[in-house]
């Protein structure tokens, strides 16, 4: 099994410091990183440090893809978190065989690495310490943050480790971080890219959508609308599905897969060129584009407000009219407002009437139950008096 | 033992009622002097463990996290009530005192004999010899202000003699931090040493700090209030060996797996069945506190706590016991040891001009309490007050009466 956390069991070294100690026969020095890696023309303990520093950032990424998949509310978010933790355990796996390859050993950590656990440990419990004040939908948010700084960096991480395989001298290390390289760049583009063409969609789509002003009342219902969202259902508000169209895509998206690298780096090259060309002109239509804006909006502007004129006096029309018909219709109001009050009055005059019977009715009913209880109470007294003879009887 | 195979009590399961908690006291008369000492570091663990669970959740608004570090916190709380409520009313504050410099030597001297990374070891010994002059203050101001001998209470277990002298061991804070271990080189057994040594140390400092003022006489308040100075520089020495690298939810684990086992070296080691008892009934507490501290590990962090603990608690459990010869050695070998930034130096090779001399002309300006108590002690009794059962003192000028500071 592969080492996520290296520890002594593991065989995990360090490099000492004034701060940092280890047990003497855990401590290694660039001597004996050098002596390791063995290149010629090459600073081959930094290539150890770098390459501590890569794996630990996989070994981290692994991690916060756990923690990630586990606690997000969304299917489609875990099934991609799942997915990308998978190739990052992966990435794991190959970088430890590259520094078995380079003579090095997986389990040394170092101080780059420190740092590099450091901003991974920290960026993790963002996503968590401070949760707490977050309803559903920006918690999501903040864990696709992490995971969006986490791939940034592992993207550098992979493109340094590029750079570095053209500069090793021909051998082992070459070839193993050659393969390594073109087995993991396509998934780490897909990785960024997935993740920062996520946040622009999750960002449009609150930006867009009034759902979220409801979000903290009703985080769950929020929930099962978003999940409909990133599912494509098709019950997406015409709004949002706009808003979804309109969010601007990732790098990755557009980027065609890469090739060999020698090709890119040439092609890289051709592009910039054309892009500088493209600029220029960019540049000379922009002049050209505004200046005819500048025309074309004093030509605007004239037009504006003779049109302004012509709907004053549309609208002054319009109002008169609109206050003739007013007062029309105040006027019929007026009248079924006389006949309302007639009729309230003729339906008053029966409720009263009613009324009188009704509490004649109630009197020759109270008179009866007067009666009745004058007798019941009547009864309950001479009972008083015969009881205690009764007592005394018995006894 | 692994406990992360243990079942344990469950942490809803836990809380006690008022007569649960209410203990009955040992008999200070009749109790084991290591069993004293065992209720003493196990009070300052379980204060450590509580203090850190508030630090923690005054990091973080997560309600799962701050409910769960409430439930094991209050678990603790009771734990604390239980341990501490067996010091007897009748037991002084001085006696207790002379309790806690016991545990300081036993327990440090033990630690140190154990230690595999020979860095940690030199953070103990350097600090062992300044406890163990401790122990020898507390116990002339005992004899001095209520005639009796500590070796009643230490039973003679561990010697009562000068070490590094008190008024030699203040030094410029910044002499104080030492470098730390590596989270990922370090030995399991050398991080749950230091942790250990942290919160003993730590609750050493808290006691002293409040029962500073326990006294009338200005000579017993100033030896308080300058140990405790001592006590502060030691949290300060020892919390800088940690790895700071470490994220609160792995010091939660950490720290609740090195109480498992500390409970489960009690255990092994305790005579007094009551008390016994109660070690055994914490260790199954803390293994479910420390379940709960690994499922929050797992969920928050993504890290399966078998990556950052070993298969097994450590063979050997703490024990108390004597480290007379040991001390002896040390005493004679890293005496004249002073700071110099991160490093151990002889006190002969420090320039005059070292801050270590200007901050020990600040505080040493007047009179020295840990000296004055001696003499006090001196005058009153005729000689002052040791227990040195292996013969005389090691140090030449330091054999009765003591004829040098520095």
């Amino acid at each position: 099994m592969d080492t996520l956390t290296p520890t002594k069991d593991t065989g995990a070294a360090t490099k000492a410091s004034a701060v940092v100690y280890a047990e003497p026969d855990r401590v290694v020095t660039d001597q004996d990183l050098a002596a390791q890696i063995g290149l010629d023309g090459v600073n081959g303990a930094f290539v150890a440090d770098l390459l501590s520093a890569c794996l630990t950032h996989e070994r981290c990424g692994t991690h916060l893809y756990r923690s990630v998949a586990g606690r997000t509310a969304n299917p489609i978010l875990r099934a991609r978190y799942e997915e990308f933790g998978r190739e990052t355990m992966r990435h794991v796996e190959i970088l430890e065989q590259v520094i078995v390859t380079a003579g090095g050993n997986p389990s040394y950590v170092s101080p780059l690495a420190r740092a590099t656990e450091t901003a991974d440990t920290k960026a993790l419990e963002a996503t968590f310490l401070g949760s707490g004040a977050l309803d559903p939908m920006t918690a999501e948010m903040a864990m696709l943050d992490a995971v969006l700084l986490a791939e940034t960096v592992d993207h550098a991480n992979w493109e340094a480790l590029e750079l570095l395989a053209e500069r090793l001298p021909n051998g082992l290390l070459r070839d193993a971080l050659r393969d390594a390289v073109a087995e993991v760049q396509e998934q780490e583009d897909e990785h960024l890219g997935w993740a920062r063409d996520m946040r622009a969609r999750m960002t449009m789509l609150q930006v867009s959508s009034s759902l979220l002003t409801q979000a903290q009342a009703k985080g769950e219902e929020l929930v099962a609308q978003v999940r409909g969202w990133f599912s494509g259902d098709s019950s997406l508000d015409e709004p949002i599905r706009r808003a979804a169209e309109q969010a601007p895509r990732g790098r990755s998206a557009k980027r065609p897969a890469k090739k060999k690298a020698t090709s890119k780096r040439s092609a890289a090259k051709k592009a910039t060129k054309k892009k500088a060309t493209k600029k220029k002109a960019a540049a000379k239509k922009a002049v050209t584009k505004k200046k005819a804006a500048a025309k074309k909006a004093s030509a605007t502007k004239k037009a504006s407000t003779t049109k302004r004129a012509t709907k004053k006096a549309a609208s002054k029309k319009k109002a008169s009219a609109t206050k003739k018909k007013a007062t029309s219709k105040r006027s019929t109001a007026k009248k079924s407002a006389k006949k309302a009050s007639a009729t309230k009055k003729k339906a008053a005059a029966k409720k009263a009437s009613a009324k009188k019977a009704s509490t004649s009715r109630k009197k020759a009913a109270a008179k009866k139950t007067g009666a009745s209880r004058k007798k019941a109470a009547s009864k309950r007294s001479a009972a008083k008096k015969k009881a205690p003879a009764k007592r005394a009887a018995k006894r | 033992m692994n406990p992360l195979e243990q079942p344990g009590i469950a942490v809803e399961d836990q809380f006690r009622n008022w007569s649960e908690l209410n203990v009955e006291p040992f008999d200070k008369r009749e109790v084991h002097p290591y069993t004293r000492t065992r209720v003493i570091l196990m009070n300052g663990i379980e204060v450590e463990s509580i203090m850190f669970s508030h630090q923690f959740s005054r990091h973080t608004d997560n309600p799962e996290i701050k409910q769960a570090l409430a439930m094991s916190r209050r678990s603790e709380a009771h734990q604390q009530k239980v341990v501490n409520g067996l010091n007897p009313g009748d037991q002084t504050p001085l006696e207790t005192t002379i309790g806690y410099e016991q545990v300081a030597v036993d327990l440090t001297a033990w630690l140190a004999r154990h230690e595999p990374d020979p860095m940690l070891k030199q953070a103990l010994d350097f600090a062992l010899l300044e406890d163990f002059d401790h122990l020898y203050r507390y116990a002339n101001l005992y004899e001095l202000i209520d005639g009796k001998h500590a070796a009643e209470l230490t039973d003679s277990l561990t010697e009562i003699t000068p070490g590094r002298p008190t008024a030699v061991e203040h030094r410029h804070p910044v002499d104080d931090l030492k470098g730390h271990y590596d989270t990922h080189t370090v030995d399991p057994l050398s991080r749950l040493h230091v942790m250990t040594i942290v919160a003993g140390e730590q609750q050493t400092m808290n006691f002293y700090m409040n029962h500073g003022t326990d006294w009338i006489e200005p000579i017993a308040r100033g030896l308080y209030a300058e140990i405790a100075l001592i006590e502060e520089q030691h949290v300060t020495h020892y919390e800088s060996l940690l790895d700071p690298l470490d994220s609160w939810l792995k010091q939660l684990v950490f720290h609740e797996y090195n109480e498992v086992y500390l409970y489960w070296s009690m255990l092994q080691n305790e005579e007094d069945r009551r008390i016994r008892s109660i070690w055994e009934l914490h260790l199954d507490m803390e293994i479910g506190q420390l379940q709960v501290a690994c499922d929050l590990l797992r969920r928050y962090e993504g890290v399966e706590p078998e990556e950052i603990l070993p298969p097994e608690l450590p063979d050997v459990p703490v024990t108390f016991e004597p480290n007379k010869d040991y001390v002896r050695q040390v005493l004679a070998d890293q005496v004249d040891l002073r700071t110099d930034g991160l490093d151990y130096v002889p006190v002969q090779t420090l320039p005059p001009d070292h801050r270590y001399f200007a901050y020990q002309d600040t505080v040493n300006a007047e009179s020295v309490p840990s000296e004055e108590v001696v003499e006090q002690n001196r005058a009153a009794a005729g000689r002052e007050y040791r227990d040195e059962t292996e013969g005389p003192h090691p140090i030449d000028d330091l054999r009765a009466p003591a004829t040098r500071q520095s």
